[in-house]
């Protein structure tokens, strides 16, 4: 009896959980303004302005920088933005995308619209010091802007997309040489880290078992759960070629605008 | 049913309840967050207050007989930063106080930038430049941190609110709604005539 009865609430408690997740229904709006278009690669040029050279240098260069860890830089081209203006878009874009790593946000977003005659450097936060608004001002209104102003979107692209690796720490004649120096552990040394943990916490619950049963092995699944175990990534997924995506970088507004 | 299966059971229930949404986390997790959102909101606001003393100057040097319009915005600057905002504590009168102040603050600021149109050496100005592209961002990023923060408290209020998770809330928090932020009078005066501010 007791049994069937503790089954029931049981089975009002389930209900009410699972009631929980499925309350949140989120009612999507459908905004008129602009859509954001699907990731496929780090020069997306949706208005066909690049010439095909431009846009194999660029790309190079940008997989270049973020294989070093420094940049995840996407550059934007389309065609119009729908009456949006440039600064919800691109953040919609940076939103959605989530350029950069969770961990890093060295992401950014170079966005131009062809007809609106507008464009906006988006910055992570992670890489708010190394390109401040100030200095995503100048190269879009001092750079790129005249270039634009000439018919020269190619040039224009290209000179933006050097200024902004150059900023964030990537030489463009030398790329890529120095990978990984920002200060993070590279995989490698991180899987010595682990194994020597593991190795010491192994160690441990093996003196352990002498004294009394049981030791401290619980401890290691702990520990390795916790921890995800070998070979957890950096998060930079896509290396030199094939795959691009973005890694769960944060945006807040940062860079700047300009119109040409 | 021994004992020892009662007391399994009861705590899986007790387990089942707590882990699937039925508040218990959610709850003071979406508080924190809006607490959170609210700081960010608050930071860009001082951002964009630390920034005031040096346009002022600037624009003096260029624009020295605009004193009215300088001296209504290093006043009203005075004002906003006048207003602290405690996030965790804070009270709808406060924030009502601290919305009004930053709003005269705004629109202080767009005056002067219509203003500063009618010069061209201090559009010229190097430093000036600079200082547009900073406010700009910054008004940029207070408009986005309003926006996570009006997101963050709908979740919030609709946690409170809709059940099951609001029984949670009135058996455990009693945590009331929270107030929506709103768009001050006096910006959106400014709003229907916006300032075309040109770079």
């Amino acid at each position: 009896m007791r049994g069937r009865g503790l089954q029931a609430i049981l089975g009002i408690a389930f209900g009410l959980a699972t009631m929980g997740t499925a309350a949140p229904v989120v009612a999507q709006v459908a905004s008129s303004g602009f859509t954001v278009p699907a990731l496929r690669e780090p020069v997306q040029d949706m208005a066909g302005v690049l010439d095909a050279r431009t846009k194999a240098e660029l790309e190079a260069l940008i997989r270049e920088a973020r294989a070093a860890g420094k940049i995840q830089l996407q550059i934007l081209i389309v065609p119009s933005l729908n009456g949006e203006p440039v600064e919800q878009a691109a953040l919609k874009i940076a939103e959605a995308w989530k350029l950069g790593t969770a961990k890093g946000d060295q992401g950014a977003l170079f966005l131009v619209a062809v007809n609106d005659r507008k464009m906006r450097i988006e910055v992570g936060q992670g890489l708010e010091g190394d390109l401040p608004d100030v200095i995503a001002k100048r190269i879009l209104a001092d750079r790129v802007a005249p270039r634009f102003r000439a018919g020269d979107l190619s040039g224009g692209v290209r000179e933006g997309t050097l200024r902004i690796l150059a900023a964030a720490g990537v030489d463009p004649a030398g790329a890529g040489a120095d990978a990984m120096d920002d200060g993070r552990m590279s995989d490698r040394t991180a899987q010595y880290v682990h194994l020597a943990i593991f190795l010491f916490i192994l160690f441990v619950s093996l003196i352990g078992r002498r004294g009394r049963r049981g030791g401290l092995a619980p401890f290691l699944g702990g520990y390795y759960l916790g921890s995800g175990g070998f070979g957890r990534g950096s998060g930079w997924g896509g290396g030199r070629s094939g795959g691009w995506s973005g890694g769960g970088g944060g945006f807040s507004g940062g860079g700047a605008s300009s119109d040409w | 049913m021994n004992r020892k299966n009662l007391k399994m059971s009861l705590i899986l229930s007790v387990a089942a309840l707590a882990i699937a949404g039925c508040g218990w986390q959610s709850i003071p997790q979406a508080k924190n967050q809006t607490e959170a959102a609210l700081a960010e909101v608050t930071n860009q606001y001082k951002r964009r207050s630390d920034l005031v003393p040096n346009l002022v100057n600037t624009v003096k040097g260029y624009a020295s007989h605009e004193q009215g319009t300088l001296t209504a915005v290093t006043e009203a600057r005075a004002k906003a930063t006048a207003i602290n905002v405690d996030p965790s504590k804070v009270t709808p009168e406060q924030l009502a106080q601290f919305q009004a102040a930053q709003g005269q603050l705004s629109q202080a600021l767009g005056r002067l930038m219509v203003v500063s149109e009618q010069y061209p050496n201090l559009k010229a100005d190097a430093n000036f430049r600079d200082l547009q592209a900073q406010l700009e961002g910054t008004e940029n990023r207070i408009t986005i941190a309003r926006q996570r923060l009006i997101e963050d408290i709908k979740q919030f209020n609709n946690l409170i609110t809709v059940p099951p998770t609001s029984w949670t809330n009135s058996i455990l928090y009693h945590h009331d709604k929270m107030p929506q932020w709103d768009v001050t009078a006096a910006e959106k005066e400014q709003v229907e005539k916006a300032p075309e501010v040109k770079f």
